[in-house]
């Protein structure tokens, strides 16, 4: 195990490095100038050089390139050209919110969808199987924008139960945090409750016709026994790999989420940055998802390798 | 037994969650929340001329003059002043104990520093710069302003309230000379700036200066007081319209300073809700060609395109409805004290033939024309297509470029010719303040390489625009603006196509909404926190 554990380590060491260099020859391939965004629409050309020349954009990309990598190595992602702050007080201040959106979404697609999926796999073509795949599919094609607003019009607006946007922190309390992020999680989930649904009907009913379940089965052992004790187990390797891309994917931001729900979160900054060109934040952010995802890749790994030790073989 | 035990207490707990008073969690009364067009770009409003710097600039700086509602500029952080019988020298005093929020007092040294900044940021500033023989402090609080020659629109440039205005910093704030960023936004005005609860993007929080000063005289615009009347100001970042919409309904956000007009109706059919423009002389949608290079080098591929511009078509995408946009000829604000028809006539005839044979006189090759498209602002994205059939129409070959804003403004910064990556025409929308004088407007401005975006040269109308600067007497001052207007025309550096108003949305409960050449945020009252 601990060979599994170092080769998994050494295999995902230089992708951070790569990472970097590639994040920062895309981000200024297109030779994109945050001092005239941030000069604004009718700002004369020698204020925006003067701008320029203060934020050390006019530098050639090579020494700039050094610059971010000098500060890296001292655990420093830069300044926000636009607001003035260091990068990573900026992201840990955003950070709070992508991560406890991401936290509920998977807590609640993971404890519906799951035993959700692993039902219908035990009733397949039962009634039961033909409910949650039907309402699995509503849930993959119902768009994020209309769940949202129509959750909104009719919670927030009609019935006044839960607040229409924004985050409210722990620290003001946690019923307005736990509020805050009661119709937004529910938005998110319902994608997500489709997709653990599918995933586990489709693997516990492979399990299921294997010959280890039926000789359990032989055996006398109960159904319920059979499902959890053979059957989940053994299915839970795509599960639990499932569920790792998607708290990555959620911790790199949701976008239409944030935005719709009026969440600073993680997801928004990124885009605001992309459209601002502010690039020590797309850098820095962009960066920090990799090595984000390089861990939680490891973790699945090594999580599926302690519940198949086939695996780390 | 169990079972319906458990049954039992989640039917309760169920019940219960749905009948626990769910009200929004109280929150301060003396809080106004405002929601702004966009998020702040920066805290400096000396380096941005976006809009929103400045509604931030305007609660926590202030200026030497401040425009009243009559357009006239009045004292501000000025006590008395004084002009000599020459009308070359200025003497100014400032007020008493006007302190910046850090406890220091406004001094002289503030002023010029402040100044020096001004004249380096801003081209109109550059202009009163040009004037001054000499600029000195005779102590703390008075200081002199010496002249080449009487000017009449000195005390207009110290009171101007649009970007780039001439507040007043601390020196030691902008010691590093102009092309320093301001980090730490620290005024005179009415609010102090709180960096622990801004949260960069999101909201910028803003809290009642206790030492504030105000001047005694009431608010007038942006003259008299700036006494602020809560005790708490947010300023908001929603990306989404409909969601500020939904927080104002909601009764979460106060006030959201310009609404999408799809969202009109629905606001106009919730309770309490005002739905008003606070800038009746509202936006003008200007086509601006790149005069530099062809076929618009060529005034008379420009004039072709003017014939066949057709306002209504324009003010269909940007007036929320037909009876908040205009057809507007003037290059100044229709309605304002300058705005003219003289020489418009060639401007929207529509006549289609005519244009055509107009492209052909110029010579124009068939090279295809780049449009730029902003993708991510649908008004202008819009404007865009419009623009690109109305040239087609009259034999042009158009390509769109689509791109976000950001790649916009870096590609309309090129003035290369289009088949080297350049551009041949572009549309935005620009306020009043840009557009109301020969001095102050942006797209009529023709000095050559230093002019904005599409740089025209004309000597002509440079010259009638010193000469309306020079001038004393409005009558005078108004036949100038019509002959700048007149030899604009001839020039065509843009076409304006059509003027409309934006529109604001605030809770009933918000009072004392300006509505006029400005609209400043600061002196906001909200019933609630009485």
């Amino acid at each position: 195990m601990k060979g599994f554990v170092f080769k998994r380590l050494m295999s995902a060491l230089p992708v951070i490095p790569i990472v970097s260099v590639l994040i920062f020859l895309l981000i200024h391939a297109g030779g994109s100038d945050p001092a005239r965004i941030l000069a604004g629409d009718t700002a004369t050309d020698a204020a925006v050089e003067s701008l320029r020349q203060h934020l050390a954009l006019d530098r050639p990309l090579s020494e700039q390139f050094l610059a971010w990598v000098g500060g890296l190595v001292q655990g420093d992602f830069g300044t926000s050209i636009f607001y003035q702050r260091p990068v990573s007080d900026i992201v840990m201040d955003r950070a709070g919110a992508t991560i406890s959106l991401a936290l509920s979404v998977i807590t609640l697609s993971v404890l519906i969808g799951v035993p959700a999926g692993a039902i219908a796999a035990m009733r397949l073509g039962e009634r039961t199987d033909k409910a949650v795949t039907f309402l699995a599919a509503m849930g993959f094609s119902l768009p994020i924008f209309l769940v949202a607003y129509s959750l909104v019009y009719v919670v927030s607006l009609k019935l006044g139960w839960l607040p229409a946007q924004g985050y409210s922190p722990p620290g003001n309390g946690l019923w307005s945090f736990a509020r805050s992020l009661m119709l937004p999680t529910l938005t998110l989930s319902i994608f997500y409750i489709a997709l653990f649904a599918r995933v586990s009907r489709a693997t516990v009913s492979d399990m299921l016709k294997q010959d280890f379940v039926r000789t359990a089965a032989a055996k006398g052992a109960s159904p319920r026994r059979i499902l959890f004790v053979h059957a989940m187990r053994t299915s839970a390797v795509p599960v639990v790999t499932l569920i790792g891309t998607t708290f990555a994917a959620l911790l790199g931001g949701v976008v239409v989420t944030e935005s719709l729900f009026n969440i600073p979160g993680l997801g928004r900054l990124v885009t605001e940055a992309i459209l601002k060109r502010d690039f020590p934040i797309i850098q820095g952010l962009v960066l920090m998802t990799s090595i984000l995802y390089v861990l939680i890749n490891l973790c699945i790994d090594l999580i599926c390798a302690a519940l198949d030790p086939r695996l780390s073989r | 037994m169990k079972h319906r035990k458990t049954r039992l207490l989640g039917s309760t707990m169920f019940a219960l969650t749905l009948s626990v008073p769910l009200a929004l969690p109280a929150q301060a009364d003396d809080t106004l929340r405002i929601v702004l067009e966009a998020d702040l770009p920066s805290l400096d409003p000396s380096q941005s001329t976006a809009t929103v710097v400045t509604d931030f600039g305007h609660m926590v700086f202030e200026t030497l003059f401040a425009m009243d509602s009559e357009g006239r500029p009045q004292p501000q952080l000025v006590g008395d002043y004084s002009l000599s019988d020459d009308g070359l020298t200025y003497s100014f005093t400032l007020r008493d104990g006007v302190t910046f929020h850090d406890g220091a007092p406004v001094t002289t040294a503030d002023v010029l520093a402040s100044l020096d900044r001004f004249f380096a940021k801003d081209a109109i500033g550059k202009i009163l710069q040009d004037r001054i023989v000499a600029l000195e402090a005779v102590d703390d609080t008075t200081f002199t302003m010496t002249l080449d020659q009487p000017f009449g629109l000195t005390l207009d440039i110290l009171g101007k309230y649009a970007p780039i205005v001439p507040y007043i910093y601390p020196a030691r704030i902008i010691a590093d000379g102009p092309a320093s960023v301001i980090t730490e936004p620290v005024g005179s005005g009415p609010f102090v700036y709180d960096a622990k609860e801004t949260r960069p993007g999101s909201v910028v929080v803003l809290k009642r200066y206790e030492d504030y000063v105000p001047r005694n005289e009431p608010q007038d615009v942006l003259a008299g007081s700036h006494e602020g009347a809560v005790d708490r100001v947010e300023l908001l970042s929603i990306p989404d319209s409909q969601t500020s919409v939904n927080a104002l309904l909601a009764g979460e956000v106060d006030f959201i300073s310009f609404i999408n007009p799809d969202t009109l109706d629905q606001l106009e059919g919730g309770d309490n809700i005002e739905v008003k423009t606070r800038y009746p002389s509202g936006e003008t949608v200007l086509l601006r060609f790149n005069s530099l290079t062809p076929p618009f080098d060529d005034v008379r591929a420009r004039k072709a395109f003017a014939m066949v511009v057709d306002q209504e078509q324009y003010l269909a995408v940007s007036a929320a409805r037909p009876e908040f946009g205009k057809v507007c000829k003037s290059i100044f604000t229709c309605d304002s004290p300058f705005s003219t028809d003289v020489g418009s006539e060639g401007v929207g005839t529509l006549d289609v033939e005519a244009a055509r044979a107009l492209v052909e006189e110029s010579g124009y090759d068939g090279t295809p024309i780049v449009v730029l498209q902003p993708t991510d602002i649908p008004s202008l994205q819009a404007f865009a297509l419009i623009a690109a059939q109305e040239l087609r129409s009259i034999g042009f070959n158009v390509e769109v470029a689509a791109s976000d804003w950001a790649t916009l403004v870096q590609r309309r910064a090129l003035k290369v010719p289009q088949t080297e990556g350049g551009w041949n025409l572009f549309v935005t929308t620009t306020t009043a303040e840009n557009l109301d004088s020969p001095f102050s407007n942006l797209p009529g401005n023709t000095n050559c390489e230093t002019s904005w975006a599409g740089w025209p040269c004309d000597d002509e109308a440079d010259a009638i625009k010193t000469a309306f600067m020079n001038a004393t007497d409005f009558e005078e001052r108004k036949k100038l603006a019509a002959d700048f207007q007149e030899r604009i025309y001839e020039v065509m550096p843009f076409v304006p196509a059509g003027q409309y108003v934006s529109l604001s949305a605030w809770n009933k409960d918000v009072g004392n909404v300006v509505v006029g050449l400005a609209s400043p945020f600061y002196g906001l009252t909200k019933s609630s926190a009485d």
